[in-house]
């Protein structure tokens, strides 16, 4: 970021490709809609842009770009309407009704992708937090410290949300796996 | 670590396997024409920021000029204070002759700001350099006598109680200082028919100032001083020259007497007049001094015949003074 703050335009090329796909997937998980995660995207990267001139170094660039989505997440909560607002707290929904179990299941390869599938949906139902908490764990390689520095609370309640995200995913897959 | 290996402290085989899993199921990418948009943009202002304004040209020479303008004025200040010093540098004769093509609008100047006039004040520099010089030289062409330069020491007034601090350092070498207590004696020597009648001789600077005319420039006149004690002895007394080659170098800095120096001058001329006056008033009542009152009278009747009426009026009015009592002829009444 900083030889593209002294003009290098290819280095936040390199920087982009990158952290382009994880980053995207990020939002979509968060957003649960392509068309906003996508609109997202684009004011994220044209932030680091337009702050090309002004930036400093003051974490790692990883941490700095999702500590900016993570703001403009927030921005776009709360901006929808109100009977939209999502939960931030740790509370566990319902899990959704498991399909039947993958011995279950005469291929193989349509398996893995019932597998894959389960999982995301299981992903979507976790509450905003830890979900964003095993995201950015999974999609990003974020330590428990960065989860925390990023979504702006201590480190213990970053590694409880985590520990809650992945028992509710076990739960969820029992059977699958 | 990698991005998507994310650490796995503790970790059960079944959240390596849900790891595994979500990244195997985790596949989007963003849309190409994002990854364009974004790349044009990024490229739009890198470009923005390289190709900065060129410098105009008076951009390139603002400090070259900035240079230039502070060396002008320190020269000018310099000068200026060296001239307000009356620096030896500035009153030689090179540097005096543009000095004299400016005495016009010197002399116009309006704003000289007024001396109070003091009978014992020291004349400026310049006044008394000029002087100095024209003296010398009408000592060269004269080569006038010892006695009658002592005749014009005792003829001068007495020396003011300024001008042993005015006078120049003993390193300046005592012509220096001889040449300050001199300036009156000289000024009485060359013009003593200006002595003899103080009247006269004060209104022969005022006379000069109503005509419009320009002083005499070249006349020595003791005028106000207010130069260094500091001045060089080489610059106090000019070098002796050839007869018959003094006009070059003596001629210019006498023409550099400013308006200032001129109306001081003849301040210093009505001063001295006064001064004349009242030395011969204190000479007559020296002479008349322990006589009856009738001997004043006769002495003051005698003053009025010759027609010194201000000496006569004066005595009479010192009289009164030490003889309130004394009944006056009409004729004096």
């Amino acid at each position: 970021m900083l030889a593209y703050r002294d003009g290098n335009a290819a280095a936040l090329d390199e920087l982009y490709r990158r952290h382009k796909a994880p980053l995207f997937r990020y939002l979509s998980r968060q957003c649960r809609d392509a068309a906003t995660a996508e609109e997202l995207f684009q004011d994220i990267w044209m932030n680091i842009v337009r702050a090309r001139s002004t930036y400093t170094v003051a974490a790692r660039f990883t941490t700095y770009l999702y500590h900016l989505a993570h703001n403009r997440l927030i921005d776009h909560y709360r901006r929808r309407a109100p009977a939209a607002l999502v939960s931030f707290d740790d509370e566990t929904a319902a899990l959704p009704e498991p399909a039947s179990p993958a011995h279950e299941q005469p291929d193989a390869a349509y398996e893995a992708k019932q597998q894959a599938a389960r999982l995301l949906e299981l992903l979507a139902t976790l509450p905003e937090a830890q979900r964003e908490s095993f995201v950015l764990q999974h999609e990003a390689g974020m330590s428990i410290q960065d989860i925390a520095e990023i979504t702006g609370v201590t480190r213990e309640t970053a590694k409880s949300r985590l520990r809650y995200a992945m028992a509710r995913l076990r739960e969820g897959m029992r059977g699958w796996l | 670590m990698a991005v998507n290996e994310p650490p796995i402290d503790g970790a059960s085989p079944e959240d390596v396997r849900i790891g595994a899993l979500y990244r195997n199921a985790s596949v989007e990418e963003p849309p190409p024409h994002l990854d364009a948009l974004i790349h044009d943009a990024a490229l739009r202002e890198t470009r923005g920021a390289v190709s900065p304004r060129a410098p105009r040209w008076w951009e390139a020479w603002r400090l070259p000029f900035a240079f230039a303008a502070l060396a002008v004025l320190s020269v000018s200040v310099v000068m200026l204070s060296r001239e307000e010093r009356g620096d030896p540098l500035t009153l030689s004769p090179e540097a005096s002759a543009p000095a004299a093509s400016e005495k016009p609008r010197q002399s116009a100047a309006p704003d000289v700001p007024p001396i109070p006039p003091a009978a014992d004040e020291v004349p400026p520099r310049s006044a008394r350099e000029s002087q100095r010089r024209a003296e010398s030289a009408t000592a060269r062409q004269t080569q006038r006598p010892e006695p009658q330069r002592e005749a014009a020491r005792l003829s001068a007034p007495e020396p003011s109680p300024q001008a042993p601090a005015m006078h120049a350092p003993q390193a300046s070498g005592q012509v220096e200082a001889e040449a300050i207590t001199r300036e009156p004696r000289a000024f009485n020597a060359e013009t003593p028919t200006a002595r003899d009648t103080p009247a006269t001789s004060g209104m022969r600077g005022t006379d000069a100032a109503r005509s419009g005319q320009p002083l005499l420039r070249a006349e020595p006149r003791p005028a106000p001083a207010r130069a260094p004690q500091s001045a060089p002895p080489s610059q106090t007394v000019p070098p002796p020259s050839p007869p018959g080659t003094t006009a070059p170098a003596e001629q210019a800095p006498v023409e550099t007497l400013d308006a200032g120096a001129s109306t001081r001058a003849r301040r210093m001329d009505r001063s001295e007049s006064t001064t004349g006056a009242r030395s011969a008033l204190a000479l007559l009542v020296t002479e008349l001094d322990g006589l009856p009152p009738s001997r004043w009278l006769e002495r003051i009747t005698a003053l009025r015949r010759e027609g010194r009426r201000e000496d006569a009026a004066a005595l009479l009015a010192e009289l009164k003074r030490r003889y309130p009592e004394e009944p006056l002829p009409p004729a004096l009444q």
